[in-house]
């Protein structure tokens, strides 16, 4: 069922036995999994069904560092979260993202990829996606035109399957309204968490509007699912009983922001053009990218990361997301990328005469970046219209980062070379080995990921392996906050299998009778 | 007569746009005269600029391999101390391009100017630099 908080009577209370803050892939993705059960659950969204700006403004802060986008734009505050605006791009982790890594520091998540695999599996159904095929091999069986590159000797080919992508605000919108377990709460900003006199249980959570109104939510478990930013921002608030935030205890909360950096590190020349077919967006197949060999990740100490391909000719026409997406309203930005792609593509007509072989290919990193505690989400002093201080966001990227990509396209040079299939040329800021400044068009995949970092050691992590907070037995979070290490691909999947494993954990603990 | 002048219209209305498609499909392949200071594939993308930067950058970073008669020297001769007999441009050719398929499979390749190359291409760009 659906009740807008707006229209509720000031100050009420609102019971259940579970409380998801956040209705966003993470969210939404719990709440799925607890349809028809006994239990009463309280999902709380701050937004409506619909965009609304004043709510969209709470999601404003301030950057510092590396350029970012403006906070503001970078998420979605409705129902449905930022899968609204996603490009349904779905992958696992590889398993060495998961593993501790002697070369990258605070390395090493609290759970396997062979652990998580049977919930990967499980979150293709909401994602909707089409198969779970990400073996390249049966891809290229079934279409002898997609070919991949004699590349073998430092890659792999890493494949990508296609979400529709699934907007999850309309298309779980009447699930939610019609189930009668799900009390979906629209225009509920969690503002404050409350906890025990010892902060070791949380006794309740406000939320705000700004209608004016203050309600208070109370559960046996609450799970935070609204987003690395906001999930930080709101335990660091949450600072009555605990002066550092709640999980804080050991200064981690907000820390080891990480982020794809994505960019055009080089080119590729081939001596006869090629479609690279097999490398091209055309879902509902699968498309491959390449990666780095786990072995020689670990034999050149670099970080993970893919690299796809884009017409060279074409990819100087586009200009990077950095300065396309620059305003704090995401819907203009979505437009002026639209813009700025058709632009350069040309119309349909165009497209369809113009031939799909090209000589030269922009080499496009997605490069995994290095857990750093100076890389971090903070508080501002600044307090948003429901009296929330404002996040500032301080993006780290350092000479970990710079060398691992530096080293990936030298390495795809390699192989050009060693295959005889053509030449690659780093691009100008990548020459000198000692120049650790990013290229100006270093974007960001709108990736947020590490600020409550999985690990089982308090010291090295904000919640356990999985996902409660340590030392708060009834507080949880989810998504891409959780992540450990980032990986080299889009989180989205796997935030949404890590969701779907926490909502078997507190299932059982509320099976148990055990808090 | 009709069924003639069509056949014609068309045929020179194909040629009109396919002769141009072609050139441009073409790939572009250089007949190398100077061997010795042209690298093949790299040759396929790079201009006489990108070729001189490639050497300047290189004698940059191998200041001991600056002369002109020592790059000759190093190109001549393989790893093994075996020096080619022959002055034939092609079969020249198949030697510094034997080499740098080798210098690919043994990892000898090197960032310069921006190009991941071999020694052997490094060492003609050098070589055309001079000249």
């Amino acid at each position: 069922m659906h009740i807008d908080a707006r229209q509720l009577g000031n100050n009420s209370t609102i019971e259940g036995d579970i409380c998801i803050i956040g209705a966003g892939a993470a969210g939404l993705s719990i709440a799925l999994e607890w349809l028809n059960t006994p239990y009463k659950v309280i999902l709380l969204e701050g937004g409506g069904f619909e965009y609304d700006d004043k709510v969209q403004d709470l999601l404003r802060g301030k950057e510092t560092g590396q350029k970012y986008y403006p906070l503001k734009s970078t998420r979605l505050h409705l129902f449905g979260g930022s899968t609204g605006h996603w490009g349904g791009m779905c992958s696992t982790f590889d398993p060495i993202a998961f593993q501790k890594r002697d070369w990258v520091p605070l390395s090493g998540w609290p759970i396997t990829q062979e652990e998580l695999m049977p919930f990967y599996m499980r979150s293709a159904n909401c994602l909707e996606l089409p198969d779970t095929e990400f073996d390249v091999n049966a891809w290229t069986k079934k279409d002898s035109t997609l070919v991949p590159l004699p590349f073998q000797k430092y890659f792999w080919n890493k494949v990508w399957r296609f979400s529709k992508p699934t907007r999850f605000g309309s298309r779980y919108k009447d699930t939610m309204v019609n189930a009668s377990n799900i009390h979906l709460y629209t225009y509920a900003n969690a503002t404050e968490i409350h906890t025990n006199e010892n902060v070791s249980s949380v006794s309740g959570v406000t939320i705000k509007n700004y209608a004016g109104k203050t309600h208070k939510v109370i559960a046996k478990h609450y799970i935070l699912a609204c987003c690395a930013i906001q999930n930080a921002r709101l335990l660091l608030a949450s600072n009555k009983q605990a002066p550092g935030g709640l999980g804080n205890d050991n200064d981690l909360v907000g820390r080891h922001f990480m982020e794809h950096c994505e960019i055009h590190a080089g080119e590729l020349w081939l001596n006869d053009a090629n479609a690279l077919k097999l490398y091209m967006y055309k879902p509902p197949r699968a498309k491959a990218e390449l990666a780095v060999k786990a072995e020689k990740q670990a034999e050149f100490q670099i970080l993970n990361g893919i690299t796809s391909f884009s017409p060279l000719d074409l990819d100087k026409k586009i200009p990077p997301l950095s300065k396309s997406w620059s305003t704090d309203d995401p819907r203009e930005n979505w437009k002026d990328i639209s813009d700025a792609d058709v632009k350069a593509r040309g119309n349909k007509i165009k497209r369809f005469f113009e031939s799909k072989e090209h000589q030269s290919w922009e080499l496009v990193v997605r490069l995994e970046q290095a857990p750093n505690p100076n890389s971090r989400i903070y508080l501002d002093k600044e307090l948003d219209t429901l009296g929330v201080p404002r996040p500032i966001l301080h993006w780290e990227l350092g000479d970990f980062e710079k060398r691992t990509l530096r080293k990936i396209i030298e390495l795809i040079g390699k192989e050009a070379g060693l295959s005889g299939i053509g030449r690659v040329k780093l691009d100008k800021n990548l020459w000198d080995e000692k120049n650790i400044e990013f290229p100006e068009n270093t974007s960001g995949g709108w990736h947020h990921m590490g600020t409550t970092r999985m690990d089982n050691d308090p010291k090295r992590g904000v919640t356990d392996g999985n996902g409660k907070i340590h030392g708060i037995n009834n507080l949880y979070t989810t998504g891409s906050s959780n992540f450990t290490t980032g990986g080299g691909v889009n989180p989205t999947m796997t935030l949404i299998a890590l969701s779907i494993r926490l909502s078997d954990h507190v299932k059982d603990k509320l099976k148990k009778g055990t808090v | 007569m009709k069924r003639k002048k069509f056949l014609l219209i068309s045929a020179v209305a194909i040629a009109a746009v396919a002769v141009p498609v072609a050139i441009k499909l073409r790939p572009h392949r250089k007949i190398r005269l100077r061997p010795l200071e042209e690298p093949k594939i790299l040759g396929n993308f790079c201009n006489e600029e990108d070729i001189r930067a490639i050497g300047l950058d290189y004698r940059k970073r191998v200041p001991s391999e600056a002369e002109k008669q020592q790059l000759i020297e190093l190109l001549l001769n393989n790893d093994s101390g075996k020096k080619i007999g022959s002055t034939d441009i092609a079969q020249v050719s198949d030697w510094l391009d034997t080499k740098t398929d080798q210098e690919f499979k043994a990892d000898q390749t090197m960032v310069v100017a921006g190009w991941v190359v071999s020694v052997t291409e490094a060492r003609q760009c050098a070589l055309f630099s001079l000249s």
